[in-house]
This record gives C-alpha cells, structure tokens and sequence, in this order.
C-alpha cells in the first residue's frame, strides 16, 4: 500500500482511479497535493464503519470523526433496544381490560386461591384424621370397651333406662373389642405396609359397633316411650290442675 | 400453498426476526415519536412482504427494507403538517405507562434518547438520514447516495458535517 507523505504528520494514501470491487486501492501511480474523494470516503468510510480496521491509519481529522462517531454509537445503543420484535401498541390498544374489571379478575384469582388452600387443608386434615384410627387400633385397644361407657346401660330392663349422658367422644369403634383383633397386638408394623387393608378382625368390631347402633336404638325408643308416658302424665295433671281451678 | 409462497414466507419471517429492530430504530431515530415509528415499521414490513417475491437474494435485505423505510419517513414529514397530534409530552407519559422495563433501566434509556434527540436535532434532515443509514444500514456512501439521489460528494459532505455539528453534544452526553 502506498502513501504519500504530506508535510511531517499526516500520510495520506493515493490512489488510482481503477476500482477492484467497489474499493479503491492506494498506489503510488498518481501523486496529488489535495487529497481525492476516494480519499475522503475511504477516510469516512473506515472512521464510521463498526470496526475499525487495525492497519489501515485515520489522519487526525478522521481520528476525532471516529471518535465522535463512536459517542454517536453508543447513544443510540443506549437509547434504543435494537432487539427483534420489540412492538409496542398504542396504548388505548394495549390496554384490554379497565381498571375494574382488572380488579374483578385480581378477586376471583384471590378467591379461587383462597378456596383451594381450604380445599387442600380440609382434605391434608382427613388424611390426618384417618391415620390414628388404624394405628391407635393396636395402642389403646385393651383399656376400655363400649359397655364400660355406658354406665346407665340396663339392657335387662328397657323401660328403667335413661339416656347416656356421658359417652365420650373419643370412644372409636376400634376399641369396642381390642382382644379380638390379633393383628393389631401382634403384628404392629403391618399396618405401616397397607394402612388402608381391610382385615378380619374389623368385621367383628363392625358387627360389634352395628350391634351397638342397635341397643341406643332401642334405649332411643325406651326413652321415648318414657318421655311420652311423663308427658302424658303431665297433660293428666294439667287438666287435673284445670278443673281443680275451675 | 407453492413452493415460492413458501418460500418467501419464510424469508419474510427471516427478514422480520432480524431487522425488525434495526428499522423500527432508524424510523424511531428520524421521526422521534414511538407511535410514528411503530406505524412506519409496520408499514415497511407490509410492503416488504407485497413486494418479498420480487425481491432478489443478494444479502442486502437490511439495505433494501431501510429503503422503503427511509421513502416512508420522507412521504411522513411530507404530510405531518397536515397531522392532528397529540401534544408530546402527554403522548410521551402514556408511552411511558405501557414501557416493560424495570424504572431504572427504563430511566436510563430515557436519558439517552434525550440526549440522542438532543444531537439529531442539531442535524439537518439530510445529516441525519446520512448518519442513521449509515448505522443501521452499515451501507456504503455509494449506497446512500444511490437511496436519496445525491451524489457521493454530498453525502460524504453530510456525514462529516453531521458529525461535527454533534460533537459538542455527544462529548458532553459521554
């Protein structure tokens, strides 16, 4: 590549007026003071360009143009995501629902999520609520029966009954006949395997709760009977009562 | 649907992936309103896709759709002053409300668009679509001339002049 040296600091390329490709290559065939417009656009060329080449020297005017073009660059790289498809809309476009109606979705969306979490707690707490029947079974099974807690049970004598006052709540159908059930004293950790297996020996505690079932009934209807006699009693005092007034 | 229908729908999908960006930010840096500038783009990559069978492969698509763009946003100036606008600063804050970046990064870039409109608007509307082809496009002056029928020697000439004109404000703003 050939340059013309001009004065003590500058060194300016000259060129010929043949083009290869479009590019016009610096030689030494022709000499000129003023340098060429294919100097100049070469000088812009490479002062504007994305990179700037390494060997190919900017004069001192073209070293501040790069520079300024390079301020220019970057303010524009800054200013604008040149990304693809970055589309904004109008904003009476964008905007697809109004405020209300934004807050109406917002509360069902609450709603919905408030309504599954309850959902989800009620169910985790009847899968808790079943566990202890089944191991419980085999921990508390020999310390009381149902008979022991019907202290006012007279199965001999209906009409003397009285309703049971004192059931306690925490009396499973799993307790009525703990001795019955070998399982559940010998083998513990069975129920670890299969929780939800049925065995034999609940066919006995459910044919014992069912029997169970029966006898309140039957104590239901004894009492009954009683409240109606009282009652009768009562309506024979009231026109007893009645006719002593008049 | 044909093999040729084909394939320029893939190629306009190509040229939309890829340019899509550049243009809208060569119209946005010209007309300096997003709401222009989107209309603009969209209406560049309509008639790009009017005209994408015509259209012969030769690597320069960035070129030739920044070219409709650039004869768009001339016939834009040309009717904007028959335009009924919004006043700016109100269209600026609606814009603003339905930007998705993050408040600083968002606050950033504001800076530097006002900064950028700063500079361009020193510029003469030649200066500047000189300067901005020659970013987005990377096109060579014989190129630009060739789009907005000056000869090289004025182009060369806008471009330089361009760039001395915003000196003063790019070497502040950096």
């Amino acid at each position: 590549m050939g340059y013309w040296q001009c004065g003590t600091h500058c060194t300016i390329p000259v060129e010929d007026q043949t083009k290869d490709s479009g590019r016009s290559r610096p030689t030494s065939k022709k000499l000129s003071m003023k340098p060429s417009k294919d100097y100049h656009e070469q000088q812009l060329t490479w002062a504007t360009s994305r990179r700037l080449p390494d060997d190919d020297p900017l004069d001192e005017e073209h070293q501040l143009l790069r520079q300024d073009w390079e301020q220019f660059v970057q303010l524009i790289e800054t200013s604008q995501d040149t990304g693809p498809f970055k589309v904004t809309v109008p904003p009476d476009q964008n905007r697809s629902t109004s405020r209300p109606e934004r807050l109406y979705v917002v509360a069902v969306i609450a709603a919905t999520l408030f309504i599954g979490l309850i959902s989800s707690w009620a169910f985790y707490q009847r899968q808790q609520s079943t566990l202890p029947i089944a191991t419980n079974n085999s921990e508390t099974a020999t310390n009381t029966s149902v008979a022991d807690n019907y202290p006012h049970r007279t199965d001999k004598d209906p009409n003397s009954a009285v309703p049971p006052t004192n059931i306690p709540y925490e009396t499973t159908l799993a307790q009525t006949e703990p001795n019955t059930s070998p399982v559940t004293q010998d083998e513990p950790t069975k129920h670890k395997d299969d929780l939800y297996a049925w065995e034999d020996s609940w066919d006995e505690e459910l044919a014992l709760a069912e029997q169970a079932i029966v006898d309140i009934g039957t104590r239901w209807n004894s009492v009954d009977a009683y409240v109606d006699s009282v009652s009768h009693e009562i309506d024979e005092y009231e026109d007893l009562w009645n006719e002593t007034r008049l | 649907m044909t093999q040729q229908t084909a394939d320029d729908a893939y190629r306009f999908a190509q040229w939309t992936a890829e340019h899509w960006g550049v243009v809208r930010g060569f119209v946005l840096s010209l007309v300096q309103r997003p709401d222009v500038a989107d209309d603009v783009t969209q209406e560049t990559f309509r008639r790009a896709l009017e005209s994408v069978g015509k259209y012969t492969e030769s690597g320069q698509a960035r070129s030739y759709l920044l070219k409709i763009a650039d004869r768009l946003v001339v016939d834009h100036a040309r009717q904007k002053q028959r335009e009924v606008t919004l006043k700016e600063t109100k269209w600026q804050r609606l814009q603003d409300e339905h930007e998705s970046h993050q408040p600083d990064q968002l606050a950033s870039q504001k800076e530097s668009q006002q900064q950028l409109n700063k500079a361009l608007n020193l510029l003469s509307e030649e200066q500047r679509r000189v300067l901005l082809l020659r970013y987005y496009g990377e096109m060579k002056f014989s190129e630009i001339a060739e789009i907005t029928q000056w000869p090289v020697n004025t182009v060369l000439s806008h471009c330089r002049r361009g760039l001395l004109a915003m000196r003063d404000t790019l070497h502040d703003s950096g």
